[in-house]
């Protein structure tokens, strides 16, 4: 698979909620959307299998995203990687690897995607799940973060997955 | 009444922002840290001029009710004038 191509997908209706601490499923303009909080830390959850035409370049995840009514300020996000491979990690318990995180402005006019990446590199980064393997991707707002300054919820749209 | 304490300034704040996320409303050139000066500075207000908001209240009132029915005269003035604005 060649850098840059698309290896998976994940809309708001797909998102697996945590039992605390989740993003709100919402509608904008009929458009499905997960809410998350300018206070506190919120989450989704998605499960999918690695296609195995990933070529073991790592990944980037894209985050397209919107706000609620700001049109300025800052939002920090946060991606983690779960593996759940064969015969090997226990579902029972959540052992996502350590979070990549980006800090993104808003676009100018609330509605607006904004489209922000996240590179994981091959390995520890994404809890090492290889081709053909299941995985869970965590998205957080990290809300009480000092560096996110944007007022009101962010709105995630969609989410891509593709070789870095 | 004193000011509000830092954790109920927050609890405004954050009952701001989640207005302003429910129905879609921008408010210009503001972050985070804007929404929480301007309640910081609302409540800063209303303490300061406690005395002269009892003393522009008819006597009747302002010998009678109680400091929690005064703010709820407030509250209701402040809201209606919101409303018709």
């Amino acid at each position: 698979m060649a850098s840059g191509d698309t290896l998976i997908i994940f809309t708001p209706l797909a998102n697996e909620p945590p039992s605390s601490a989740f993003a709100t499923l919402d509608t904008r303009n009929s458009h499905p959307v997960l809410d998350f909080d300018a206070a506190t830390d919120e989450s989704a959850v998605f499960t999918g299998v690695l296609p195995r035409h990933y070529g073991g370049g790592g990944i980037t995840i894209s985050l397209r995203w919107a706000a609620s009514s700001a049109t300025t300020g800052d939002v920090v996000w946060n991606t983690q990687i779960e593996r759940l491979e064969d015969e090997g990690t226990d579902m029972d318990a959540d052992s996502f690897a350590a979070a990549n995180a980006a800090t993104a402005t808003t676009a100018g006019t609330s509605g607006a995607s904004q489209y922000t990446d996240i590179a994981h590199t091959s390995g520890a980064q994404m809890d090492s799940v290889a081709a053909g393997e299941t995985f869970r991707l965590k998205v957080t707002r990290d809300a009480n973060n000092g560096s996110d300054t944007m007022t009101g919820d962010a709105e995630l749209v969609a989410v891509e997955i593709r070789e870095t | 009444m004193a000011v509000l304490s830092n954790g109920d300034r927050q609890i405004v704040t954050n009952r701001l922002m989640l207005w302003l996320s429910e129905n879609h409303i921008t408010l210009t050139a503001h972050l985070k840290a804007d929404v929480r000066a301007a309640v910081d500075a609302t409540d800063t207000w209303q303490d300061d001029n406690a005395a002269a908001f009892n003393n522009a209240l008819p006597t009747a009132t302002k010998n009678n009710a109680t400091a929690s029915q005064k703010a709820r005269i407030f509250d209701e003035v402040s809201k209606r004038r919101r409303e018709v604005a």
